[in-house]
Order: C-alpha cells, then structure tokens, then sequence
C-alpha cells in the first residue's frame, strides 16, 4: 500500500508498507527516509546501503537512487521531501535577526549549506518521537498545518543532529588538514554505512576496510576516534540494537533472532544483550511486553 | 503533604496538587477550554476545590492558592501531562488561548505553556525516555 501527499506548501509525505517493491532512477529533493519494520535498501552511485529499523537516511536535492524493498515480513517505510522554498525559508529564520525577519520576512536568498552528508544517522530520542507522531498523524490524514509542524521538527532535530553527528564528530579526528579530516571523516563514515547495512552478515575489518577504502589499521585506529569504540564493537552494537527491537516488535524466536542479528552462538548474544541492557533477551520482551 | 483526595466508588482517589488563582474560574477555564473533566467529591472542602481527570486518565488535584505561606501570584504552574505536544499546541491555538511560547525541546521532552487571564500558568508537558 501507497499514500502520499503533497502539502500546501509542496513538501511531501510518502509511505509504503509492501513485501517487495523496486524504484530506479529516482531523484527528488532533500529526503529523509526511516523504516519502521523490515529494512529498504539504497543504491546510491557504486554504494549500497540498507535502512533498518533505528536509523534513517538523508538523500540530498538531485542525487540519483534506486530503492529496493524485498522483505520476508512486512516492511513498513516513510518518507519526507523537503520542498526547496520550506528549506530556505527554515535557514532563513534560524540565520537572521528578529529585526531582519520583520523588515524582510520573505524571499530573501541565504546562502546556506543545502547539501548534506548522505549516511545512516541514528532514529533515536526527539527526531524518533517526532517521526513516530508524522507518521500517525499521516495515516490518520490529519491537517495539512499539524503535519507541516511535524515536518519543521524534523527538519529542526535533524540540523541538530547533523551538528552532533557529523560537525561535532569530524573535528574528532587528529588530521590536521581540513580537507584530508573530511575526506577521512567520508570514508569513515561509509565503513559505519557498511556496517548497519551488513550487521547482519559474517563481515570482516578487511571487508569493511576494503569498502571504505582504508587500511584495517589506519580504519581501526581513526574509527575509534570518531565513534569511542572499535568497528567491531560498533558492529556488535549494530546487532543488539536490532535485536533489542525484534524482541519487541517480532515474534521471532530467541535463536531466529540470534541467527536473523548475525551472531553464531545464543550464549554469547545472551551474555553480551546482558552485558549492554541488564536483561536477559527473555527477560527484555517480558519486560516490554 | 499528605494529599486529601476524591471518593470513586468507595476508594481514595489522589491526584497531583496544584494551586491556583481563582480557582473556580480556573477549573471553568480548565473544563471548557483545555477539555478536563470534573471526577469525584472533594474529601476536605476546605482545602481541596475539586479532583480533575484528563484525557489521558491523569488526575490532578486542585486546591486554592489561599492557603497559608503560600503568598505569590505567579508561582502557580499546572503541568499537564501530554502524549502528543505538538498536537496539543495546534488545538488550543484555535481556541484563542494564550500561547507563552511554542512547543520547545526541555530535558524531560517536548513542552509548551499558557495562560489563563488569572495568573495560572498550564505547561503541557509531552515527556519523553531518552534512556534508550
């Protein structure tokens, strides 16, 4: 199933809850896509990343994609596209003086980053309940001004977690040189891409260094800079994380979800789900149930 | 302080105590416009002016400023617990009411305030686990 809509101010709203879909050549403006079931999968250029429950990506204005939906349970996606005029008039409210914005409250052009980087930010906390309530008031075909609301917080939470995620994090980074740290900081980034896409594969440091383009230690080394942890415990995290939420979300059993989160063993999973959320697996989806 | 509570079919109900200005007024202000239900019979008619529920099954308990050493006028803030604040601000903006501010990211969630032409201030309060 297919809704969409186009708001009084062109921003739009998309949702599809399907088994299998397929789009190619696919090119709107700045979007931000969140899954709230199942996963979907981008190709963006050579790189392929998939969206989990969790997460969320941004796509920049006139970047080229084809998205594949192919889910053995339902997948449940959402979408927001930015119209160009709501974006400039947001930069421009937060830019300006209370002054400026009363002498001249409209088309004023502002010269603001309007290109964003394109990877996997966390679904969590503000922007998490925020996108939750969009979507409700979506299905529930609410009033174009309350969804639009939404739409301003979502832009609002996301600038402020483009600042954590990304501002903040790069200058986390010894190079020196402005221009190799964000160079870097890309790199590292499609390693961290690699992973949530994967975390459900058997992936090696070789695998993930070999897609980012840098050496297991120059990887290993400038990765736990950024994230305070090693690709390998950010790969662990990947899995409980999406194991925390099929216990909640899924009937699977404690074994599908060990194998479907790509762990090997159930002990291990269940020491490590201990270790990081201070429950047993069966005592998590108890305790939420 | 021991709260003085409501009788619902034979059992003490509490609710969270709030004080306001002009109480009754306020509570006509409260069931008409912010959509609060009068529950119960006051305990102590004293103190307590009525036992109110909304529509999330929140009680609240309010009682008149008047009372001893409690002297200002402006200290009197009711928090009304919301499930969705965005939604909220954009029902009562209708309704003509006074809006102190937008809804504003606070650190226990999502919150927005008003007025009632007495003083009393209500924060709408959406709160939000940010443990996970």
């Amino acid at each position: 199933m297919k809704t969409f809509k186009v708001l009084y101010n062109q921003n739009k709203l998309y949702s599809e809850i399907t088994t299998e879909a397929s789009y190619t050549d696919q090119k709107n403006e700045l979007s931000l896509h969140v899954v709230f079931n199942g996963s979907e999968k981008y190709k963006i250029g050579k790189r392929t990343v998939t969206v989990f429950p969790g997460n969320f990506l941004i796509l920049n204005e006139g970047t080229a994609y084809d998205r594949t939906i192919y889910s053995d349970s339902i997948a449940n996606t959402f979408a927001i596209f930015f119209s160009n005029k709501f974006l400039r008039d947001f930069q421009y409210s937060f830019s300006s003086s209370e002054q400026d914005l009363l002498d001249e409250p409209i088309d004023r052009e502002v010269i603001q980053q309007n290109t964003f980087l394109e990877t996997i930010y966390p679904c969590k906390g503000d922007i998490k309940y925020n996108l939750t309530h969009l979507i409700d008031h979506f299905n529930e075909n609410s009033d174009d001004l309350l969804l639009d609301d939404y739409i301003y917080h979502s832009l609002l939470l996301f600038y402020r977690l483009y600042y954590k995620e990304v501002m903040t994090k790069s200058n986390c980074l010894d190079a020196l040189n402005v221009s190799t740290r964000n160079e870097l900081f890309k790199r590292l980034t499609v390693a961290k891409d690699y992973m949530l896409s994967n975390y459900n594969q058997d992936i090696s440091l070789e695998d993930i260094s070999r897609q980012s383009c840098l050496s297991p230690t120059h990887l290993f080394r400038t990765f736990k800079q950024i994230y305070n942890c090693s690709p390998h415990q950010y790969l662990i995290q990947a899995r409980l994380d999406n194991a925390r939420h099929m216990l909640q979300n899924t009937n699977y059993t404690l074994n599908e979800i060990v194998n479907l989160v790509g762990f090997t063993c159930p002990s291990t999973f269940i020491k490590l789900f201990k270790n990081k959320y201070h429950f047993t697996p069966g005592g998590y989806r108890n305790y939420v149930a | 302080m021991a709260l003085q509570g409501v009788v619902m079919n034979s059992e003490v109900i509490n609710g969270t105590p709030f004080y306001l200005n002009e109480p009754k007024r306020a509570l006509d202000f409260l069931v008409e416009k912010l959509g609060f239900v009068r529950r119960g019979n006051p305990m102590s008619k004293k103190q307590n002016i009525a036992m109110l529920c909304d529509k999330y099954g929140n009680f609240y308990e309010i009682f008149s400023n008047n009372r001893k050493g409690v002297n200002s006028k402006n200290d009197f803030n009711l928090i009304i617990n919301t499930s969705d604040c965005l939604q909220d601000f954009y029902n009562v903006n209708p309704k003509g009411l006074s809006a102190l501010n937008k809804p504003h990211y606070v650190p226990e969630g999502l919150a927005f305030e008003i007025s009632d032409p007495w003083g009393n201030k209500y924060t709408f309060l959406e709160k939000r686990d940010y443990t996970n």
